[in-house]
């Protein structure tokens, strides 16, 4: 060997494979913001569905101690004395924006899975000198191009990469990284057990029982004492923390899809009328969300239950249906649906909540036909688009199937405070 | 499409996509946004009152560059005329210096401006 070969040698540095957590600061406080010049630095609140908790603070709002899923009667003082802005949740906004964020994500090349509605994780492979850049890069281009602030967190598992995000939001730059075993081990030592992802409330006290207080008492121990001890969950979590990525990062190709609507009721009810409209109307809503990403179902699944917490018997029950295609025609998935409550629904029972879950989707073209299904094939097709283009067009749910449009149908949202559609409808777009 | 029920078109080997005007004006649509002005602006009304204005956040700022921005709490349009080392703005002969508030930004740069005739 030459010794400009060793030199190369000495010097080469070997790829890692690193997982790092993108996380929106604030999310819906952050979109709320990005129109609305007038809420900045300003203390802000984003309340749930119907205006009735929390859902998301500003930083200001954070440092008050109101948490997050607080009931907002119980703060109309501090509301009051703080001057705090409350707006109602604007899921459109949200959504729009959530999917920029992924958007641009996807554009830098990694792979990548989508963790929530703010939340995605990101595998990196890359030289450890090379990192921090590449962090940075995607920090700073994410928050001035999008307007969403974000902090990343990376490290060598999901469960480091967390822990990591949320160093990363107090700091500086926003980004952090645990990126050997000595930063490792003195970050754990400052993290309680009850702060790790997957650990809950049960397991916590357990944990203390046993005397692993901090994150590095649970990560130094011994792999066969915690095999003694725990379920598999909390191995997994165990050797995530000494640096072994067990919980793979899911991008989308290994992912089954599904898409669900389900909704408590505002008043219960055992009139099977009344909950055909809502299933109906469920069904009409996935239909929609799986026209739109061009899906076809061949599984749907309906379920329904009562209030846990009423008096008396209980009870809950699902039923599935597999089609022999995938299907998309909206009356066929709204006939089988009705079908399936008919079987589950039982008279005697008062019910909370229904919801549709369709699963096993497939994209539109990639699925081979059965030849008597062909000429019914095309039909659906060009009906389907019919509508969902007249309902696009005007905006509204203008074309339904019969059964999830009745006229004392009713289900509303409350939400007062709602701000404008700024990015989905022509009317609501920010004028200047 | 409609197929034809005679002799296939010649043509049919040369299908292309239609023009799309969407993806012409908006380049980035992770960063792209739209508003609408409710006044004219700028001398010879540049951007006339209802004009759209397609905004991309990720251009760079350039001396020119007819910018949405937020003033004192804000959205304001304005045209860039100095970059460096401090951001001048300006509309019709006013200038503002940017930098004057701590919390005025610029929001994103215009990319087009389309008004009807």
């Amino acid at each position: 060997m030459k010794f400009g070969e060793l030199l190369v040698i000495l010097f080469m540095e070997f790829k890692k494979e690193y997982i790092a957590l993108v996380d929106c600061n604030n999310f819906y406080a952050s979109c709320e913001r990005l129109f609305n010049p007038k809420l900045k630095n300003k203390p802000l609140i984003v309340l749930s569905n119907n205006d009735g908790c929390v859902i998301s603070r500003s930083n200001e709002v954070k440092k008050l101690n109101i948490p997050v899923g607080a009931p907002i009667f119980k703060y109309k003082d501090l509301i009051r004395k703080h001057n705090i802005n409350l707006l109602s949740s604007n899921f459109y906004l949200y959504d729009n924006l959530s999917k920029r964020v992924i958007k641009y994500l996807l554009s830098f090349g990694f792979s990548l899975e989508v963790y929530s509605v703010d939340e995605a994780f990101l595998k990196i492979k890359t030289e450890p000198s090379k990192l921090k850049k590449i962090l940075f890069n995607i920090q700073n281009k994410i928050t001035k191009d999008v307007g969403i602030p974000i902090s990343i967190g990376a490290s060598y598992s999901k469960t480091l990469a967390k822990l990591a995000a949320r160093t990363a939001k107090k700091q500086k730059g926003h980004v952090f990284i645990l990126g050997n075993e000595y930063s490792i081990n003195s970050h754990l030592k400052n993290v309680k057990v009850s702060d790790i992802w997957g650990i809950g409330k049960q397991l916590n006290i357990k944990m203390k029982s046993l005397g692993l207080n901090s994150g590095y008492d649970f990560k130094s121990s011994s792999l066969e004492y915690i095999k003694q001890i725990f379920n598999k969950n909390v191995i997994d979590t165990f050797l995530e923390l000494n640096s072994e990525s067990v919980i793979k990062v899911l991008d989308e190709d290994s992912k089954s899809k599904s898409i669900s609507t389900s909704r408590s009721l505002s008043k219960e009810t055992s009139d099977i009328n009344v909950l055909n409209q809502y299933l109906a109307s469920f069904i009409h809503r996935v239909h929609k969300k799986m026209s739109i990403e061009d899906l076809r179902c061949q599984q749907i699944t309906v379920y329904v239950r009562t209030n846990y917490f009423g008096k008396g018997k209980q009870y809950s029950n699902l039923k599935k249906h597999n089609f022999l295609t995938p299907q998309f025609d909206l009356s066929v998935l709204t006939q089988t649906g009705i079908g399936l409550l008919k079987d589950i629904y039982k008279s005697e029972f008062r019910y909370k909540k229904i919801g549709v879950l369709l699963t096993k989707l497939k994209k539109i073209d990639t699925n081979q036909d059965l030849l008597f299904d062909k000429n019914n094939f095309d039909t659906q097709k060009k009906l389907n688009k019919t509508c969902l283009s007249l309902n696009s067009k005007y905006e509204k749910d203008l074309i339904m199937t019969a059964e999830s449009s009745s006229k004392n149908f009713n289900y509303k949202k409350i939400n007062s405070f709602i701000s404008p559609r700024y990015t989905s409808l022509w009317e609501d777009i920010p004028k200047i | 499409m409609f197929k034809a029920t005679g002799f296939r078109s010649p043509a049919d080997d040369y299908q292309e996509k239609e023009l799309n005007l969407h993806h012409h004006l908006v380049k980035n649509p992770s960063s792209t946004y739209f508003m609408k002005s409710k006044r004219a602006r700028f001398y010879n009304s540049l951007i006339k009152e209802n004009d759209l204005l397609v905004i991309d956040k990720s251009l760079k700022l350039k001396i020119d560059s007819i910018v949405v921005c937020i003033i004192n709490g804000e959205f304001e349009v304005k045209k860039v005329i100095k970059t460096f080392p401090e951001v001048w703005l300006t509309e019709n002969g006013k200038v503002t210096i940017l930098n004057s508030n701590p919390d005025n930004e610029i929001w994103g740069t215009v990319s087009y401006i389309i008004h009807g005739v």
